[in-house]
């Protein structure tokens, strides 16, 4: 099998509806927003009290989308990861700072989630043994924020979505939701049906009509 | 006395009239008659002479066989884009163009079938009928039909023409004619033509969208001169392309709020559509309200005036394909010689050539264009040839 990450992207489009991803932009932005509001006047722990917030504000909102979508496996009780459902895939939500991409993986539900991605890994990199059929998987949609309270804290800076490895320390596919919305409706290449073609009876080259 | 040839059609000395734009006194003068014989041979009290005939052609620039023609079955009243200020004998002109392009279509239907006319039907017979909603229907189906998606159009004339429509853009000289349209009974497919004059890219593909709105909405809804009604079926057209080329749902997604000039310029680059046109699309989609769309249209007459924006070289116009299409495959398939093409239309090769999206001078076979295709169809092709008769390769033999 040819390595393919395009396969993956071609998997989550048809599992995945456009209008959750939608979604789940507006589900994050506005959860951040709430959150960065209701910690405007926490003095001295400030970051830490809109980590917090984030995290649960988003959850929320993230809770809400996945019942208006009916797509809810896991809904939000205590400190539990939320698990959607679309298609052959599971998923939830991860918050990041900056560019450093690092730990996900302390959660043992996330790991176990990530378990399911086995078969799709061979997408990216083969392996020795042969193909499996691609029948699971999990994604994560992923905020990314500055990590600063002076540059957009209001917000996160670009939301992804982002496959891992089997192990949850690397990233089968990730690409940035504004980008990937964009695979949805694009249109296959254009054909070209403005052609005309000879009457049936007319030789080619004779121009002659058949008899 | 002489008599006046047989079988000479009045209807072609009207049409002729309209296509050159010539009034009968003119013509008169230009063929040495009287011009109460051209009102004659109009009315078809009286035929014109074969010597006269011969003269007539010459002016008209057409073969003399060509007035003996009977007329096909007239289409549908056209329906002009911007009439207020076009003329009657510039829209009498386009509409003669127009019904050249159908006896272009039908001569060659005799050899080539046509793609077949795929458009959504619908069958409206009142504008009043015809709802936004509607109109929003009409322009996804059509969509969906083609097999278009939801992002930017690519080749807007290619999917028309693709459709079975019949595209010919000119120059007509006449700029405030931006398109016209009818359908053809005789063809049973629609026509649309588009006026070259202004060599903009991106309002042709507005133009041409809109005269595609037309030819689906309002079909069976019959011509009137009650400017109320026009303006409402122009209105209705503009909708139609607006939601065709910028459809609802990826438009929007799109869009950044609050609008600005310069971010509509980014995007008219990859939908092809003007920032104007966005504009009138936004406020129709509701991401502006009319007191937005009026201050984004006075800060674009500030900063770029009223006729051009920044960009608008970009893209070059689209160019119809299918008649051109046409008469090369019958050259290269050797069923008309290249030469041969505009007497069996009976139009000057020239007009032929226009219609058609030619290059100048190509059927008198003087184009400064090689015809490869023709070229190979020949060698392949000629029956003086025959199968035994064809060369082998030798291989040279060492002599021992």
């Amino acid at each position: 099998m040819t390595p393919n990450p395009e396969a993956i992207a071609a998997m989550l489009i048809t599992n995945v509806p456009r209008d959750l991803v939608m979604g789940v932009e507006d589900a994050f932005t506005a959860g951040a927003l709430q959150a960065f509001g209701l910690t405007k006047d926490v003095r001295k722990q400030r970051k830490t009290a809109l980590g917090y917030m984030r995290h649960i504000q988003m959850n929320e909102r993230f809770s809400d989308l996945l019942e208006a979508s009916s797509a809810e496996l896991m809904s939000s009780q205590g400190n539990r990861v939320i698990v959607g459902v679309a298609g052959m895939f599971k998923f939830a939500r991860l918050n990041m700072n900056t560019t450093n991409w690092n730990r996900p993986n302390r959660s043992v539900t996330r790991r176990e989630l990530a378990e399911a991605n086995e078969a799709m890994s061979q997408l990216v990199q083969p392996s020795l043994f042969g193909p499996q059929d691609v029948t699971s998987g999990t994604f994560f949609f992923v905020a990314r924020f500055s990590g600063s309270l002076h540059h957009h804290p209001e917000k996160p800076l670009q939301v992804y979505i982002a496959v891992p490895n089997p192990k949850m320390d690397g990233w089968l596919f990730r690409e940035p939701l504004s980008q990937f919305l964009d695979r949805y409706e694009a249109a296959p290449k254009q054909a070209d049906n403005a052609k005309v073609k000879l009457k049936a009876g007319f030789i080619e080259f004779g121009g002659q009509k058949e008899t | 006395m002489s008599r006046g040839i047989t079988d000479f059609q009045p209807g072609r000395l009207i049409q002729a009239l309209a296509a050159r734009a010539l009034s009968q006194v003119q013509l008169a003068a230009m063929v040495g008659v009287s011009p109460a014989t051209i009102s004659k041979w109009k009315s078809g009290q009286q035929a014109p002479e074969a010597e006269a005939l011969d003269s007539l052609s010459k002016v008209i620039n057409v073969s003399p066989e060509w007035f003996t023609r009977p007329l096909p079955k007239k289409g549908s009243l056209p329906l002009f884009r911007s009439n207020a200020s076009a003329h009657v004998s510039a829209r009498a002109m386009l509409e003669a163009r127009l019904e050249w392009t159908q006896d272009i279509v039908l001569a060659m239907s005799e050899f080539v079938d046509f793609p077949d006319v795929n458009l959504p039907v619908r069958s409206f017979t009142d504008p009043q009928q015809i709802a936004n909603s509607d109109i929003e229907e009409a322009a996804s189906e059509c969509r969906d039909l083609w097999s278009l998606g939801r992002r930017a159009i690519p080749d807007l004339a290619m999917a028309v023409e693709g459709a079975g429509v019949i595209v010919v853009r000119e120059e007509t000289g006449i700029a405030p004619i931006e398109g016209l349209s009818a359908w053809s009974h005789e063809l049973q497919r629609p026509l649309i033509l588009l006026s070259a004059d202004k060599g903009n890219g991106f309002r042709s593909r507005f133009d041409l969208a809109h005269e595609l709105g037309h030819l689906i909405l309002h079909k069976g809804i019959d011509r009137s001169t009650d400017p109320e009604r026009y303006k409402l079926m122009e209105a209705q057209a503009h909708r139609f392309a607006g939601a065709f080329l910028l459809p609802a749902e990826t438009f929007a997604a799109d869009v950044r709020t609050p609008v600005t000039l310069d971010s509509l310029l980014l995007l008219k680059q990859r939908w092809g559509v003007s920032v104007a046109a966005m504009i009138m699309r936004l406020e129709a989609l509701k991401i502006i309200d009319a007191d937005e769309k009026l201050v984004l249209f006075k800060r674009r007459s500030a900063r770029w005036g009223a006729k051009s924006e920044p960009g608008d070289d970009a893209r070059a116009p689209e160019q119809p394909r299918l008649l051109k299409r046409t008469i090369e495959l019958l050259s290269s398939s050797g069923v008309m010689p290249i030469e041969s093409v505009s007497s069996y239309i009976g139009l000057a090769a020239n007009d032929v050539e226009k219609l058609a999206g030619l290059p100048e001078r190509y059927l008198s076979g003087k184009a400064s264009v090689f015809h490869l295709a023709k070229l190979k169809s020949m060698v392949s092709g000629d029956p003086s040839v025959k199968p035994g008769n064809s060369g082998v390769v030798v291989p040279f033999n060492r002599s021992s």
